[in-house]
């Protein structure tokens, strides 16, 4: 009975939150934009987001112990920061600096709360009933979310620009406390352990194989995101079209947490949502591209239940916050990956295709290492995502190693310029006195 | 009466220029004050940017006069000469032949101090590199000094004549030294060979 509760409230949590997100994500561009915020500005906006998710994450992922005793209070204070902090953006507008660092805030507790409610749902449940939680709240979600662009859209059309931002966050700010308030009712553990000897190779291996082909699929996904809508606009789509594609996508989200059961039918859904994604600058009519819209996002919730059924099998064995860190890191790092490449790509049919294919490329490898559903031999699986991991791993430290030695370098050059430019100053000075 | 007169004068210039004094020793504290500052900034800016180490992968036995000392150096004698040149701006007019003179003067100071510190490091890398033993450095630091009082002598206050004499005669001893030192370095081998078959053959006779 008492599991059951907590099912119910970890749902309607992601209800209440689904409903928070889409208004407070989806109008916070456009509420730029239309306040006069150059469009440069706004896609570089992006790229610190990122960075601070992924920053967050791995800071959790190298240490989960200081979460340890206080879980429950971490969790619930970072899920009521940041509600505070996303709903106090349209109020900090008129103040560029101030503005970046409530965003900036607002990402860190957002990408922190991602993390531990993952956590609570890994501690809560166990095996399949993680899976069925999961399934559930990825579905509330999305139907909050159609809801919540719903009542944005209504409002937008209804009332003056200012007064309608203060109205919507408002609402989504209750909207979002009421979770809050769910969440201090529900039977989070007071405090976890996690596991502490150190992990097994072959989790290690699966787990980051797993964050490689999440990262690849969510940066295509992103880099849909950025692009579908100039594409449409090439296309002379009227603007309702743009606005049917979140419904037709949140219905496409709510249906497909039912559909796909099994890691076979989890690469059945990537291998269909990367051919689409590649076809969708091929389809010229706009109205085709709101039944795409059901389809890319029927299909992506694959690649969620992917991700969320690999660490839901790992988790016992590297700690529910890590996993989950795992889990949220490489959304970011998606993100990441698609806002720079997108800011290196003019047009949005090049970006749509190379999405595909980064997609396909995620596909492919999910189909030679994911030993449930690999196409080749289970044992021959295993060996790949090794060669995979460790290539990937020699590639991360070399970046790390390779970034820290042109910071070092930068720092000299800085610190000589500055003494050169210090000393061209007193030259200045001194010939200026004596007036030669 | 007349010495009495003489006395007010005096005492009136004194007065006259207490202002000009206060405002002299004001920019001398001033000045000294920037320098402290100056100095703490540059040692901060050395290590943060970790310039020694760079140095030290240049030569590899680092340099004799450490970067922060080198860079406090030419910064404290610029701070220096510029309020040099503030308090002679305050006492001598800007029309008189001594405002010239002594700006000239202080111009000199600075290139002084500048080729002094060029020769220094110059001669010290090029010792450090050739990794040459204690007795060559010592020869080294003979030769610096010598090329430093040449340059001083130019900030002396004696007659052309003399000043050229000197100085011939600094870069005279400088050319043969550098000479010797050439002849010993590249031919003391050959030289001492020579010399011990030499004595050989003679103890043989």
């Amino acid at each position: 009975m008492g599991n059951a509760l907590s099912k119910i409230s970890m749902i309607a949590e992601a209800f209440f939150s689904g409903f928070y997100v889409s208004i407070t994500r989806g109008l916070f561009i456009p509420m730029l934009a239309y306040s006069g915020y150059p469009v440069r500005d706004i896609s570089l906006v992006l790229i610190p987001t990122a960075i601070g998710g992924i920053l967050v994450s791995s800071i959790v992922y190298r240490d989960p112990s200081i979460f340890e005793s206080v879980f429950k209070k971490i969790i619930i204070s970072s899920h009521i920061l940041e509600r505070l902090m996303w709903s106090s953006l349209p109020f900090l507008l008129s103040s560029p600096s101030l503005l970046s660092l409530a965003y900036m805030l607002a990402n860190i507790s957002a990408a922190l709360t991602s993390i531990l409610i993952g956590a609570a749902v890994y501690s809560m449940f166990s095996g399949d009933e993680v899976i069925e939680v999961s399934v559930h709240r990825s579905a509330a979600s999305s139907l909050s979310s159609l809801l919540g662009s719903l009542v944005m859209t209504y409002v937008s059309a209804t009332y003056a620009a200012p007064s309608s931002y203060y109205l919507l966050y408002f609402t989504a700010l209750l909207i979002g406390i009421s979770g809050s308030l769910l969440l201090m009712m529900t039977p989070i553990p007071e405090s976890i352990s996690e596991p502490r000897s150190s992990v097994v190779e072959e989790v290690r291996i699966r787990s980051g194989t797993a964050l490689l082909i999440l990262s690849l699929m969510f940066a295509g996904s992103n880099m849909l995101g950025i692009s579908w809508s100039p594409l449409l606009r090439e296309l002379g789509a009227p603007v309702y079209v743009t606005v049917a594609l979140t419904i037709t996508g949140n219905l496409g989200g709510i249906l497909g947490s039912y559909i796909w059961k099994g890691y076979k039918a989890y690469i059945i859904a990537m291998s269909l949502n990367s051919l689409l994604t590649a076809a969708i600058p091929f389809i010229t009519v706009p109205t085709y591209h709101v039944a795409v819209s059901l389809l890319t996002s029927l299909t992506f919730l694959g690649v969620n239940l992917l991700g969320m059924h690999i660490f839901s099998e790992v988790n016992e064995r590297i700690g529910r916050t890590r996993a989950s860190a795992y889990l949220v890191s490489s959304n970011y790092i998606g993100l990441l990956a698609a806002s720079l490449i997108s800011s290196f790509l003019q047009s949005s049919s090049q970006n749509l295709i190379l999405a595909g294919s980064i997609k396909l490329l995620s596909t492919i490898i999910a189909l030679l290492t994911i030993q449930e559903a690999a196409i080749v031999p289970a044992k021959r699986a295993y060996e790949i995502s090794k060669l995979i991991y460790s290539t990937s791993l020699l590639g991360y430290s070399f970046t790390l190693q390779a970034s820290r030695e042109l910071l070092k370098t930068f720092i000299s050059a800085l610190a000589l310029t500055t003494l050169l430019l210090m000393l061209y100053v007193l030259y200045r000075v001194a010939i200026a006195l004596i007036g030669v | 009466m007349q010495i009495i007169e003489e006395l007010l004068r005096a005492l009136n210039d004194v007065i006259s220029a207490v202002p000009k004094v206060a405002l002299a020793s004001l920019i001398l504290l001033l000045s000294l004050l920037i320098i402290r500052l100056i100095n703490r900034i540059i040692r901060w800016l050395v290590k943060t940017g970790k310039l020694e180490e760079g140095i030290r992968e240049l030569f590899p036995e680092g340099t004799r006069l450490p970067l922060t000392r080198m860079f406090s150096f030419l910064a404290d004698s610029l701070i220096l000469i510029a309020a040099s040149a503030a308090i002679i701006r305050i006492f001598v007019p800007e029309q008189a032949q001594l405002y010239g003179e002594a700006m000239s003067y202080l111009t000199r100071i600075g290139s002084v101090i500048i080729l002094t510190l060029v020769s220094i490091v110059l001669t010290d890398a090029l010792v450090k590199s050739m990794r040459f033993e204690k007795k060559t450095e010592r020869f080294f630091l003979m030769l610096i000094s010598l090329i430093i009082a040449t340059l001083i002598i130019d900030l002396a206050n004696l007659t052309y004549e003399i000043k050229f004499a000197l100085s011939l005669g600094f870069a005279i001893g400088i050319g043969a030294l550098v000479g010797v030192f050439s002849a010993w370095a590249f031919f003391g081998e050959y030289l001492e060979r020579k010399m011990s078959s030499r004595s050989e053959s003679s103890v043989e006779d």
